[in-house]
C-alpha cells in the first residue's frame, strides 16, 4: 500500500454491472468493476478500445447511452450513493461535483454559441452570480488552462480554435463550478502530439492546485506512468488488475496487462524512431 | 465588436448580397428561355381562341399579326427577350392589360397566402419535429409520425374541399370561397391587393378581420399539408443533434433540459431553413389548386387561366414572376443559413 491509496477515496464504484438490452438480447457491458479514485489523486484507466473504459465513466456521471442501463452496483461520491433514480439530483452533481472531459474537444463544444455564451449557460445552471461577475469568472477560468489571449477566445466561436486552444476551454468549462472529481475520458487521443503533452500539464497542474480528484481514461501507458498515482487495467469489461502505478507497471499481476505494457513500449520505440528525422 | 469589425462584416453581407443578385440573371435568363420554349412548345396559337371558332383565315391572320404569332420563332423569341430587359412582359391576350400590372394586382395575395402558410408550417413543424424527437419511440412520436405520414399522402385541393365542406357548409364557422374578402363585408383601401396586408397597414381592424376571416381556411388548407414535411425533417434532425457530442458535454455540465432543447433544435435549424426555402416553389404550384377551390383571385389562379386560354405573355409573366420570388428566397435563406450557424463564411 503506497501513501495514494490509503488516502480517503472520494469516488468508489463497487461491483458495478451494466448491460446493454436491446429488444429481448440482453449483451453484459460491464461486469463487477470496482474502482476507487482517492481524494486529490489521479487515477489511471487503462484498456483496449471497447473494454468499457468510456461506459465506466458514462455510468458513473449517470450518461449511459440509449439501451444501456446499471443492472447492480453501486457508485458512491463522497459518501453518498449516485445510483439512485433521480434525474435532477444528478443534474446537480454534473458540472458541480464531478466536471467531466471528452475526447474530441471541437465536437463537445457547442458548435453555434461563442465560448463565451456557452460557459455562461454552464454557470447560469449551477451558480446565481450576478451579469458582471460571471464573465469576470468566465475570463478568470479561461486564464487558469493557460490562455492568454482570453477577450479573443472568450468570443470566439469552436470552429475557430485550434484543438488544443478547443481542450483547454473544455476543461476551464468543465471546472467553472469547481467540481471535486475531474472524468477525463482520453482527453488528448484528438490532439497533436506536441499538444497532448501540454494538455496533460495542465491537467496534472490543476490537479495539483486545486486538489482535484482526477480520473483519466487512456489506452497510453506513458501517460499513467508519468502522472497517475494508481491504476485500473480494464479488459472485456472487467477490471482485470488495479493498484499503484509502480507495482502494476513493473510486476503486473495480470497476463493482460503485461501484453498491454509490451504493445506500449513497442509503441513508444515507434514513436521514437518516426520522430527523430524531424 | 468594434467599428472595424463591423465595417468588415457589413461589406462581407454586402458582397454576398451582390454576388446572389447578380447570379440571378442566368438563372432569369435560363427561366426565361425555358418558359418561351415550352409554352410554344405546348402547341396551339392564341390567334384561334381570340378570333373565335368561326373566324375566316383572314381574321386569324390578322389576329396573329397583332399579336405577334405570325413572326418566325426566333424572331418572337428575340423580341420576347428585348421586351423583359425593357422591364415589359407583354400584354396579356385576353385581359389586354399588361401582363406586370395583372401581376402586381394578383401576386401580393398569392404571395400573403404562400409565405404565412410558410411561416407557420416552420414553427409548427419545428416544434411537432423536435417535440418527436423528443419523445422518441414513445407515444407523442408514434403519433407525430403517424400524423405527418398521413397529412403527406392527402392532396391539397381534396383537403380544402374536405375542409370547405366542414367548416362552411357544415358548421357554418367559415366563410364560403368568396376571394380574400366577402361580397359586402368591409374591404380595407387596396394598396398592394393583399387584403389582410393592406387592412394591417392601414389599421383597418374591421377589415382586417374580414380579411383573416376569409383567410383563416385557405391557410390552413396549406399549413396542414406543408407542416408534414417540415416535422419529418426536423425530427430526424433534431434527433442527429440531440446524440452529438455538444449535448452529451452540455449533459455532463448540467445543464438544464430546457437549454439542452434549445441546443439541440438551434443545431437542427441549417437543413430545416434550406428545405424550406425548396418548399416554397413547390408552395407556389399548391397555391395555384387552393386558389382556385377557394376562389382567391391571387397570381396563380390567373396563370391557370393564363394556360389554359393559350396566353403566352401571361403565363411567361407569371412563370418569370415565381422565378424571381425563388431565387429572392433562396437569398433570404442563404442569409438566414449565415445568420444561424456561424461555421458557415460569408
Amino acid at each position: 500500500m503506497t501513501p495514494s491509496d490509503a488516502r480517503h477515496p472520494i469516488l468508489t464504484v463497487e461491483n458495478l454491472f451494466v448491460e446493454l438490452s436491446r429488444k429481448k438480447a440482453v449483451t453484459p457491458i460491464l461486469q463487477d468493476v470496482s474502482l476507487s479514485l482517492p481524494e486529490a489523486g489521479m487515477l489511471g484507466l487503462v484498456g483496449e478500445t471497447g473494454s468499457g473504459k468510456t461506459m465506466t465513466a458514462r455510468a458513473i456521471i449517470g450518461l449511459l447511452p440509449p439501451g444501456v442501463h446499471v443492472k447492480s452496483g453501486s457508485i458512491t461520491l463522497d459518501g453518498s450513493e449516485l445510483l439512485v433514480d433521480n434525474s435532477t439530483a444528478m443534474r446537480e452533481v454534473r458540472g458541480v461535483q464531478i466536471g467531466m472531459v471528452f475526447q474530441n474537444p471541437r465536437t463537445a463544444l457547442y458548435p453555434m454559441s461563442s465560448v463565451e455564451a456557452q460557459m455562461k449557460r454552464v454557470l447560469r445552471a449551477h451558480l446565481n452570480l450576478a451579469r458582471p461577475n460571471r464573465a469576470t469568472r468566465i475570463h478568470e477560468y479561461l486564464r487558469l488552462v493557460g490562455i492568454d489571449d482570453v477577450r479573443r477566445v472568450a468570443r470566439s466561436y469552436p470552429h475557430e480554435l485550434s484543438g488544443g486552444m478547443a481542450q483547454r476551454v473544455v476543461i476551464a468549462t468543465s471546472l467553472l463550478c469547481e467540481p471535486t472529481v475531474l472524468i477525463a475520458d482520453e482527453p488528448t487521443t484528438g490532439l497533436d502530439a506536441t499538444i497532448q503533452r501540454q494538455i496533460l500539464e495542465l491537467i496534472a497542474d490543476l490537479q495539483a492546485r486545486f486538489s482535484l480528484s482526477v480520473l483519466i481514461i487512456t489506452h497510453d501507458l506513458g501517460i499513467v506512468a508519468q502522472y497517475c498515482d494508481s491504476v485500473s487495467v480494464m479488459n472485456e469489461g472487467r477490471v482485470v488488475e488495479h493498484g499503484p502505478k509502480r507495482q502494476v507497471l513493473k510486476s503486473p499481476a495480470h497476463e493482460y496487462s503485461e501484453r498491454l505494457i509490451a504493445a506500449s513500449d513497442l509503441r513508444r520505440i515507434r514513436r521514437a524512431k518516426t520522430s527523430e528525422p524531424q | 465588436m468594434n467599428a472595424e469589425a463591423a465595417i468588415m462584416n457589413a461589406r462581407q453581407w454586402l458582397w454576398l448580397i451582390a454576388k446572389r443578385v447578380i447570379f440571378t440573371i442566368p438563372i432569369l435568363f435560363g427561366v426565361a428561355t425555358a418558359t418561351f420554349f415550352l409554352t410554344r412548345l405546348a402547341g396551339g396559337d392564341p390567334a384561334y381562341q381570340i378570333a373565335g371558332p368561326f373566324a375566316t383565315d383572314e381574321v386569324i391572320a390578322a389576329v396573329q399579326k397583332q399579336i405577334g404569332t405570325d413572326m418566325p420563332i426566333g424572331d418572337q423569341y428575340a423580341a420576347f427577350l428585348g421586351d423583359i430587359l425593357r422591364g415589359d412582359l407583354g400584354t396579356s391576350i385576353f385581359t389586354d392589360r399588361p401582363v406586370i400590372s395583372d401581376l402586381a394586382d394578383r401576386l401580393p395575395a398569392t404571395l400573403t397566402l404562400v409565405i404565412l402558410a410558410l411561416a407557420f408550417s416552420l414553427v409548427f413543424g419545428l416544434a411537432l419535429g423536435s417535440f418527436a424527437a423528443y419523445r422518441r419511440g414513445r407515444a407523442g412520436d408514434k403519433v407525430v409520425r403517424v400524423g405527418s405520414f398521413s397529412a403527406l399522402s392527402v392532396p391539397d385541393f381534396w383537403l380544402g374541399l374536405v375542409l370547405l365542406f366542414l367548416f362552411f357548409f357544415r358548421f357554418g364557422i367559415a366563410p364560403g370561397p368568396t376571394g380574400q374578402i366577402a361580397l359586402g363585408a368591409t374591404a380595407p383601401r387596396d394598396i398592394t391587393g393583399s387584403a389582410i396586408f393592406d387592412a394591417a397597414i392601414t389599421f383597418d381592424s374591421a377589415a382586417f378581420r374580414a380579411a383573416l376571416h376569409q383567410l383563416w381556411l385557405p391557410l390552413m388548407t396549406m399549413v396542414f399539408i406543408f407542416t408534414a414535411p417540415i416535422t419529418r425533417l426536423a425530427r430526424s434532425a433534431v434527433i442527429e443533434s440531440l446524440t452529438s457530442d455538444s449535448i452529451l458535454f452540455g449533459r455532463a455540465c448540467g445543464l438544464p433540459k430546457r437549454q439542452l432543447w434549445a441546443y439541440a433544435t438551434r443545431a437542427a435549424l441549417p437543413p430545416v431553413v434550406t428545405f424550406v426555402g425548396i418548399l416554397f416553389s413547390v408552395l407556389l404550384s399548391s397555391a395555384v389548386l387552393v386558389e382556385a377551390v377557394f376562389s382567391w383571385g391571387g397570381a396563380a389562379q390567373y396563370a391557370v387561366n393564363a394556360i389554359r386560354q393559350n396566353d403566352f405573355p401571361a403565363v411567361q409573366g407569371f412563370v418569370m414572376a415565381a422565378g424571381v420570388f425563388s431565387v429572392a428566397i433562396f437569398l433570404v435563406v442563404d442569409i438566414l443559413y449565415r445568420v444561424i450557424d456561424p461555421r458557415v463564411r460569408l
